[in-house]
């Protein structure tokens, strides 16, 4: 013992001595490297964050490739510096040792050279920020620099040459990263086509996964040095075993864990409860009607996309639908910026939700993905005629948008003669749907199209539809609601769609104990043109009824649409007249303009995409567009519903100050996550250096005040925030972006503060699907957070900090079917509520 | 009877299309100073390199003190003091330094005979190893060698590049130092001289060939230069048997034999020459011949 110990002293002296001047060079910058990070790492670390063992290294692992290739770079650029590896093992191997022993203590003695830089940066970040992480962070930087050097030092003893080796390392270990999510994609699509779970790698035990991997880099390691040594692996078979045994031991514990999760689940703890396999299934619905026979999941990943859609099946499972949708809307899907959403059940759908509906002629991909409501109801806007004109239509590229916004309280603002899910509902419970039928309409069917699959919408036109449901429509006609007029589609030329005899429908839907439907009568309407307001009255032809003839004359020179230019530069789109003097490249996204009651579309409902908000009678939406002196403005856009007869909207409240550049999305300004909260306004937007989170008081209908501006203090790259997915709540600020939860705390009205991050800690999965955040009966509050396996729920204290110590994970793919994050919000709340009538009985 | 020190037998190594040593067959008894000498590229540090168990022989067996060094290299390396032909060691490091390191790797080690030698070979300490001489550089080199006490001592090429001082210097400390602990020592030079000097035994090695493999007296015994001056008669030089014509034309010329009898005195005789002369070869010049005749295909 004593000679080895001499040995790896030996060894350790030597590295360190021939690195010695590189390694005191490398600590400055070991400290500047963690610092720039190690926030992140220490806030979401922090009391306020879950704590989960291996949470760190996988965050670690699969956040930021290049702060850890940043970070290896320079705690193994002292290595660099000694002499070449070649000359080094001529030197070593006269001595009595063996090639594998002296593999590991080189690696040891390099591994401890270079973690010596992060032990004292992480130091320094200790002592600077928190002093709760410190070592949970480095075991967890352990683990990545154990990979890294065994990579390194393996080809080290190959090239011959730390240099190359090195060079090779930055290669390799971005390949395998992006590998490792490739293949894990591939897994889950093959999960999704057999669906068996073998994508589970990252799901085990971190510290075993890592174990085992840098074992196996470990035999490799010692394979090749002594290869190198004695030109020969002379016990090559003692190798082949031990390297066989990993692999299998590998995937035996992947399999293995998989097995077990069910049984795992049985001790998670839920708001205090045991939760068994049993409480995790849906409930069979108890009558067809009753509840939606599909469930749809939008799945994203890192590098791909695809839609998962599932059958439910009697004994409660589900079955995929078809692959082959996956594998289309895979493609369009990669170009959308959609955020992750868990398709509700219609049954999910709380009775009394603020709900508008704007559709259009044709269903488009992004809607598809967005809401299978629109999809269920686009097969009632396609009449014959049209219909064969789009089996030669790419309807994917083409369509424009069907929107639809809801709100915790309200009713349904709805155009083109659409109905509500509870309408249907109820009307089917009152005289039995049927529910194939049902089913049918909405199913899409697949069709080759030069050379391309695309998803052609549904097989029925519209007279089926209407001869399909026309007792449905009766009735929704008798309570109010839309009248169904086939006559308005029948006349819609092709390559001037929409729209010249379209009508828009408009109305407030609300829940009482009956549906109730008061159709708009007029719009109050309020715009910005040059730099006048500018304010209209459209009176509705009938009640809750909009031709283009209402829109006649209106609107003549109203920005409609900004889009960037090959220079950079915001270009605005006026509607009507003005549209005949853009340039031509500009009119073919146009052709729908010189229609007003396709600029309500496009100008009034088509913009939410820029960032929306929905508060109990207002929703607002807000476009960000850049001038050509570089600054960035803002125009929200406010649609005021406290009036079930009147829509009250207001365009064009702008900004007072200018920002910088705003950099959101690839084209055009976008992508900005918008939150309102009474008169203020939460944005976060990029700009071309940092990313800004700022407030501003809205109350002015005709201009956006600035309150506060501020660096976001945790995001430090160019993001997409998701629109809709920002929230005021209980006065925090939740904002999802792909891989995080960010939650910020508004304080003394100045400034946001870092309140917790919550990152998503699978290996290679970013995604952080969705959140919900809910309150029990207790009136304790919660997050719940689904990423691409878990929901993960975390409790929010009466002093608003995250609860981490009674935090609990729902492991959703070993649930026996798919379930979402809403199933699952009010499975919960099923769960208590039936636990407490079991209680009073 | 006592085992080998080295035991090579029927060892042949090829690297791709190069044989670089060819049915070796190699026996050193303990106690011996056994020198194998060889022009360049003859195969002397290829076959040092496999007795260290640094390379794999492609057919043969080898023992090296009674290990294989496929498979023992560890134990036989701590049964062993080599000193390479490049003397690889870190040039950054000092002196005393490097006997440090050195000593880390052994269970035992003669701290005492290290230092007593280190002074003996007059190398300071301090000193930085890039700042070396050649000959401090070789003189460290079998420093380091010999701190573990080992009963085989490899040394390839142990006196290259070295001036005659030092390289006499070289060869009495390894003599003083090993031999009289009785000790086995096998080195590699293409130096006949310190060979000659220090070695018991003497293998010949020509293109991966071991030409000659015996003892160094019975070596000298054998070869013969034959001095020979015609009387106007003489043979074709291909009509003499075993022998090799060294030089000369016309009435003096001077053969060489490998094996010399007396049958190769009669066949010069047989053309009644003037005068013949047998002369005794040092070990250089029945280096040269050998080598000379096997390049001839003899």
């Amino acid at each position: 013992m004593t000679l080895y110990w001499n040995q790896f002293r030996a060894l350790l002296w030597k590295e360190y001595r021939e690195c010695r001047p590189l390694f005191w060079l490398s600590l400055p910058l070991a400290f500047i490297i963690p610092s720039w990070y190690m926030p992140y790492v220490l806030y979401q670390d922090s009391h306020r964050y879950m704590h989960d063992v291996g949470g760190n290294i996988s965050m670690l692992y699969g956040f930021q490739i290049t702060y850890i290739i940043g970070l290896a770079f320079v705690l193994f650029l002292p290595l660099l510096s000694r002499e070449p590896e070649r000359d080094n093992l001529v030197c070593l191997n006269l001595k009595p040792i063996s090639p594998e022993y002296l593999c590991f203590m080189q690696w040891l003695s390099g591994f401890a050279i270079a973690l010596a830089g992060l032990v004292f940066s992480a130091s320094y970040v200790h002592i600077v920020f928190c002093g709760a992480s410190f070592w949970k962070l480095l075991f967890g930087v352990i683990f990545i620099f154990i990979t890294a050097s065994m990579c390194f030092f393996t080809l080290s003893s190959f090239t011959g040459n730390r240099l190359r080796s090195f060079g090779l390392l930055l290669l390799v270990v971005p390949t395998y990263l992006f590998l490792s999510s490739y293949i894990w994609e591939i897994s889950r699509l093959y999960d999704f086509e057999f669906g068996r779970s073998i994508y589970y790698f990252g799901e085990i035990n971190p510290w075993l996964s890592f174990g085992i991997r840098a074992l196996v880099l470990a035999v490799l390691a010692s394979a090749v040095l002594r290869i190198r040594m004695t030109q020969r692996l002379s016990n090559w078979k003692v190798y082949a075993c031990v390297f066989t045994a990993l692999v299998i031991f590998y995937f035996a514990s992947v399999s293995i864990n998989n097995s077990n999760s069910n049984a795992k689940m049985a001790a998670i703890v839920i708001d205090g409860k045991v939760a068994t396999n049993e409480g995790f299934a849906l409930p069979l619905p108890e009558t067809p009607s009753d509840d939606p026979t599909l469930l749809w999941v939008l799945r994203n990943g890192p590098s791909s996309g695809y839609m998962d859609a599932r059958h439910k099946l009697p004994d409660g499972g589900f079955k995929p639908y078809s692959a082959h949708i996956a594998g289309e809307t895979l493609r369009d899907y990669q170009y959308s910026n959609t955020p992750w959403r868990v398709y509700k059940p219609m049954s999910e759908l709380e009775p009394s939700r603020f709900v508008i509906l704007q559709c259009d002629k044709y269903g488009s991909a992004s809607t598809f993905f967005e809401q299978p409501l629109e999809l269920l109801f686009n097969a009632h806007l396609f009449d014959a005629e049209v219909r064969e004109r789009m089996e030669t239509f790419n309807v994917w590229k083409n369509a424009n948008a069907w929107r639809l916004f809801e709100s915790s309280k309200g009713g349904l603002l709805c155009s083109n003669g659409t109905f509500t899910v509870d309408l249907l509902r109820e009307y089917m419970r009152e005289y039995g749907g049927d529910e194939m039928e049902f089913r049918e309409i909405w199913q899409p069917d697949l069709e080759e199209i030069d050379g391309e699959t695309v998803i052609r919408e549904t097989p029925f036109t519209y007279r089926q539809i209407k001869e399909k449901f026309q007792h449905f429509f009766d009735y929704v006609e008798q309570r109010g609601g839309p009248v169904f007029d086939e006559s308005i589609f029948n006349h819609s030329p092709f390559y001037h769609p929409v729209i010249q005899t379209q009508m828009l429908l408009i109305g407030h839907f609300s829940y009482d104990e009956t549906p109730r439907f008061t159709p708009i009568k007029k719009f109050d309407f309020q715009y910005k043109k040059g730099d006048e307001w500018v304010q209209e009255t459209i009176e509705a032809a009938q009640p809750g009824y909009f031709t283009a003839e209402s829109f006649e004359g209106k609107f003549k020179g109203l920005p409609v649409h900004t889009r960037v230019d090959q220079n950079g530069e915001t270009v605005f789109i006026y509607s009507e007249d003005e549209y005949l003097e853009l340039p031509p490249e500009y009119r073919e996204d146009l052709s729908n303009a010189g229609n007003a009651a396709l600029w309500l579309q496009r100008g009034f409902f088509w913009n939410f995409r820029q960032g929306d908000s929905v508060d109990d009678y207002r929703t607002f939406s807000l476009e960000a567009y850049n001038k050509k002196d570089g600054s960035g403005h803002f125009n929200l856009k406010r649609y005021d519903f406290s009036d079930p007869g009147v829509l009250r909207v207001s365009v064009g409240c702008q900004l007072l100050k200018p920002l910088p550049r705003i950099m959101n999305g690839d084209n055009y300004p976008r992508d900005l996550a918008i939150a309102i909260d009474g008169d203020r306004m939460a944005v976060s937007y990029n700009t071309e250096w940092s990313e800004y989170l700022s407030v501003f008081d809205i109350n002015d209908t005709m201009q956006i005040k600035e309150i506060s501006r501020q660096k976001n203090p945790w995001l430090r790259q160019l993001s997409n925030w998701h629109y809709g997915s920002t929230v005021f709540d209980n006065g925090l600020l939740y904002a999802k972006y792909s891989d995080s939860l960010y939650v910020y705390e508004w304080q003394n009205d100045k400034r946001f503060t870092p309140y917790a991050r919550i990152m998503n800690t699978q290996f290679y999965s970013k995604n952080i699907k969705d959140y919900w955040i809910r309150e029990n009966e207790q009136g304790e509050r919660s997050i719940l957070l689904m990423d691409d396996s878990r929901i993960r729920q975390y409790g929010i204290g009466p002093n608003q900090s995250l609860n981490t110590t009674n935090a609990s994970t729902v492991d959703i793919y070993n649930l026996p079917g798919y379930i979402g994050l809403i199933q699952y919000v009010e499975k919960i709340r099923k769960e208590e509520h039936n636990g407490e009538e079991g209680g009073a009985s | 009877m006592n085992q080998l020190a080295i035991d090579i037998q029927h060892c042949t190594k090829i690297f791709r299309r190069k044989c670089a040593v060819h049915d070796l067959n190699l026996q050193v008894e303990p106690g011996k100073v056994y020198g194998l000498a060889g022009d360049n590229g003859a195969g002397k540090t290829t076959t040092i390199k496999m007795m260290l168990g640094l390379q794999r022989p492609t057919d043969g067996r080898l023992s090296i003190m009674g290990f294989n060094p496929a498979w023992e290299t560890v134990r036989l390396k701590r049964m062993v003091g080599y000193v390479s032909e490049n003397r690889e060691m870190w040039n950054w490091m000092r002196i005393h330094e490097i006997i440090w390191f050195t000593k880390q790797f052994y269970l035992e080690w003669d701290d005492q005979l290290v230092e007593s030698t280190r002074n003996d070979m007059h190398l300071d300490p301090e000193a930085k190893i890039k700042h070396l001489s050649r000959g401090e550089r070789a003189k460290l080199a079998l420093l380091l060698a010999i701190g573990h006490r080992p009963p085989l001592m490899i040394l390839d090429e142990p006196s290259s590049g070295l001036d005659p001082i030092v390289r006499r210097e070289i060869l009495e400390q390894v003599v003083s130092l090993i031999q009289s602990e009785g000790r086995t020592v096998f080195f590699s030079s293409h130096l006949l001289d310190e060979v000659e000097r220090v070695a018991d035994d003497v293998g010949i090695m020509h293109n991966g060939r071991l030409l000659r493999n015996q003892s160094l007296t019975s070596l000298k015994e054998s070869a013969k230069r034959i001095r020979v001056t015609w009387n106007g008669d003489m043979p074709e030089r291909e009509q003499l048997k075993a022998v090799n014509w060294i030089e000369g034309s016309g009435r003096e010329e001077s053969y060489f034999s490998g094996e010399f009898q007396d049958e190769v005195l009669e066949q010069f005789r047989a053309y009644k020459p003037i005068d013949i002369q047998v002369e005794p070869m040092s070990l250089e010049e029945i280096f040269i011949e050998t080598v000379r005749s096997a390049r001839r295909g003899m």
